[in-house]
């Protein structure tokens, strides 16, 4: 095969790569591409060194709201649409298929889920806010956490002593840090709601006790956070389930005096903590120590707090 | 979980050519799902009383009667069983030519017993447009099918037009034109206001007060009429266009837009009248009727896409009663004693992008800023109330979020304090604003609302917090709301 050949053979490639939008070209060779086209014949082209064979990054906000969907009757109206959820509407189609786009999308939000669940915890960042580390029955990793959740509810006996020996007893407010199902979702809002939770509760004159992170963690153990420590409010700041290409979602679930035996329907929760679309991590620490004096005050939270409402009024 | 509040609102319209009043009733609710954090909205808008369509008392062409206009309004609240002190919000919108006749003032004061606490007096073209687009339906219909209408309220002596994209308020801009510049009776020609005047010399015509005009005549003053009525949707102006304007033409929006019609112009133009001959069109003792038809046939306009409003000749007016009341985001940092607050300018301050290695450098500029609008607004003389308008579009860090509160603490340092903080920001910092300065200004009562977006110029009116001081309902008196 002559060098000629070869050449036509990329140049080819190229330009029906460029024609997708699947290639940044530098704009010398687009316009050698755009010539070679008006011209109708293939011409030679020196394969730069600053040619990027690669797509944008399919998941930001700009590119997730650009339509795939050729000649709407309103475009405008389209992008409007598309901004309004999350579901992969006017991705358009290639015959009976998804689009390069679509599926390259799809599988970069599957892979961001999938690291969110199986990455660790920074220990820098532990250590940047004093937090030791305890484990909670699961003794096999991952797969045993997932298959396990009853496991990741309980503390293991190791946890419960150190707890014991190092944390403060009955504060007023016990901060803890699970990592739940995203790695991410801690790393990401840690940093931001950690300070507005402790100076907030310092300027109200709640006390606190000594947060923890708990590795492998399920919410129920806040039962046996309950039973060695006494506070009166548990706040837990755990990763919730990532969604498709959604990984720093986080949750605080609070508890008043939790104890074993203690269900969801004893917690207070506060979901979907995020920048960008969802309770951003300082409005959300700002409103959770409101909501940690309400419980304190009732003294009580979820559904019997509900209850005890209700009949006041 | 608390329940639901209720609050009485009015709306009194009074116009060039009609007066008109409408009582709502407002749910205000818990609307988050169960783990979000709450959130506090109007969930319902409910028309508890809707007035005959009046005409506006006159003493003459250019004076509005204020005790006649004053016990019209008595005699349509007692027809709705509703006390004055019943009513918490509201608006009084004193419309089109009228809002520029020099009794404006004696009308307000005669009717002033009418209007409750926190009821809000708007007048001027550009809000005027919005609060017809909004009663119209048009925010609504823009909002539900994820596109940009243009609502066209035509009364008697204006026309406001005002943009909606997807719910939110655009533009609006205002011309004097509308179906009373001329007034007919029984085929013949009573009266000829200014810019009825200004129509006719430029058709060519010659008119004057006793005439008994043809069709065509009048027709050629209507269409005329269209012909502005085109340029007011465009954005467009000319030489003849610009002398109708009350406001600067709106910028020109996409084009994929929907038009919608309302005021009184509007109800004829979707149910028109049928017209053969000058009597017919006097209905009401004017020509609108057949400005009507003639916005009907002009080719420019007929070119968009038509809806049919939900409310055509009483959109300002149920504006004014449903629409003008919003509320703040839900997680908020309100020292109640100062509340309600009136009139109170926002002062807006463009925040530099933070930047996450040079701290020094962002508080000094934030420092910069908040100087520059002190200037502006010459605070420190005035010492009157003002809410600063944080312009920023990122999330923030917990120490940008310390930077920012700090500077405006030390800003304040300057300022009495008696003054309160008042700050209004966009996004949803208020809660976490408000713990962070409350520890840096002492006994400095602060109030820090989120989650609505104000401009430069603006004037906000504050009420007393709902739903256990969760919530304050604001009335921003010159635009855009956000919520």
């Amino acid at each position: 095969m002559s060098d000629d050949h070869i050449d036509e053979l990329i140049e080819a490639v190229l330009r029906q790569l460029k024609a997708e939008g699947l290639v940044a070209s530098s704009s010398n060779l687009r316009s050698q591409a755009d010539n070679s086209q008006t011209a109708g014949s293939h011409t030679h082209t020196n394969i730069s060194a600053d040619l990027v064979i690669d797509s944008d990054d399919p998941t930001t906000s700009m590119q997730r709201i650009i339509p795939g969907l050729e000649n709407a009757a309103d475009q405008d109206a389209l992008v409007m649409l598309m901004e309004t959820t999350t579901a992969r509407i006017g991705v358009g189609r290639a015959g009976y298929r998804p689009k390069t786009k679509t599926l390259q999308l799809f599988q970069s939000d599957f892979a961001i889920s999938q690291d969110a669940l199986y990455r660790e915890v920074d220990p820098v960042l532990l250590q940047k806010f004093d937090l030791f580390q305890v484990e909670t029955m699961i003794t096999e990793g991952k797969e045993q956490y997932l298959l396990r959740p009853d496991l990741g509810r309980k503390l293991s006996s190791e946890a419960m002593a150190l707890i014991k020996s190092r944390c403060v007893k009955r504060a007023n407010i016990q901060i803890c840090v699970g990592d739940g199902l995203s790695a991410t979702a801690i790393e990401v809002n840690i940093p931001k709601i950690m300070p507005v939770l402790i100076s907030g509760c310092q300027s109200v004159g709640l006390s606190l006790g000594t947060p923890f992170f708990i590795h492998h963690c399920r919410v129920g153990v806040m039962n046996d956070i309950g039973d060695i420590l006494e506070p009166d409010v548990v706040i837990l700041l755990i990763g919730e389930r990532p969604g498709l290409g959604r990984a720093e979602s986080m949750s605080a679930y609070m508890a008043f005096q939790p104890r074993s035996g203690d269900t969801d329907a004893d917690r207070e929760v506060i979901c979907n903590i995020f920048d960008n679309g969802g309770t951003n991590p300082l409005e959300a620490g700002a409103y959770a120590v409101q909501l940690a004096q309400t419980m304190m005050k009732n003294r009580g939270s979820g559904v019997k707090m509900r209850l005890s409402k209700d009949s006041e009024r | 979980m608390a329940g639901d509040r209720q609050i009485i609102s009015v709306g009194i319209d009074i116009g060039t050519t009609t007066t008109q009043v409408i009582f709502s009733r407002l749910s205000v609710m818990e609307i988050a799902r169960p783990g979000q954090i709450p959130r506090i909205d109007i969930a319902n808008r409910e028309i508890i009383y809707t007035s005959d369509i009046n005409f506006t008392p006159l003493i003459d062409d250019s004076t509005i009667d204020a005790a006649r206009t004053s016990a019209l309004l008595e005699s349509e609240f007692r027809q709705a069983g509703i006390q004055p002190q019943q009513v918490e919000t509201g608006a009084v919108i004193i419309t089109g030519e009228t809002a520029r006749k020099q009794n404006a003032d004696q009308v307000l004061n005669a009717i002033s017993q009418l209007a409750g606490e926190f009821v809000v007096t708007i007048a001027g073209p550009n809000l005027e447009g919005m609060i017809a687009g909004r009663g119209s339906g048009a925010a609504a219909y823009s909002r539900k099918h994820f596109t940009t209408v243009i609502n066209l309220d035509i009364g008697g002596g204006s026309a406001n037009c005002a943009v909606f994209r997807q719910g939110e308020y655009i533009a609006s801009s205002a011309m004097r034109f509308g179906g009373r510049v001329i007034e007919m009776d029984n085929g013949r020609i009573t009266q000829i206001n200014r810019v009825g005047q200004m129509l006719i010399e430029e058709c060519g015509l010659r008119l004057y007060p006793g005439d008994k005009p043809d069709l065509n005549q009048l027709k050629a003053i209507t269409d005329r009429m269209a012909e502005l009525t085109n340029h007011l949707a465009a954005g467009s102006t000319n030489f003849h266009a610009e002398k109708y304007y009350q406001t600067p033409p709106i910028q020109p929006v996409s084009k994929n837009h929907c038009l919608m019609l309302s005021g009184g112009i509007g109800y004829y133009f979707y149910d028109p009248l049928n017209i053969r001959n000058v009597v017919d069109i006097n209905l009401h003792g004017d020509i609108g009727p057949l400005l009507a038809e003639s916005l009907r046939m002009n080719v420019g306009l007929m070119d968009h896409q038509i809806i049919r409003p939900s409310e055509t000749q009483r959109a300002t007016v149920l504006g004014a009663s449903s629409q003008t009341v919003t509320l703040s985001g839900s997680t908020i940092w309100a020292d109640s004693s100062i509340l309600p607050l009136k009139n109170i300018p926002i002062v807006r301050v463009e925040l530099p992008e933070f930047s996450a290695d040079n701290p020094q450098e962002t508080g000094g500029q934030i420092q910069r800023e908040l100087k520059l609008a002190a200037q502006r607004w010459d605070l420190q003389s005035n010492l009157v109330n003002f809410a600063l308008s944080l312009d920023f579009d990122q999330a923030l860090d917990y120490d940008q979020m310390v930077l920012l509160s700090t500077k405006m603490a030390e800003f304040m340092q300057n300022l009495p304090a008696t003054l309160p903080l008042i700050v209004v920001t966009r996004r949803d910092y208020a809660r976490v604003i408000g713990q962070t300065i409350k520890n840096l200004v002492g006994s400095r009562p602060i109030l820090i609302i989120d989650q609505v977006g104000l401009s430069e110029g603006d004037y906000i009116d504050i009420g007393i917090p709902l739903m256990d001081g969760r919530v304050v309902p604001l009335v921003v008196k010159t635009l855009v709301f956000s919520h």
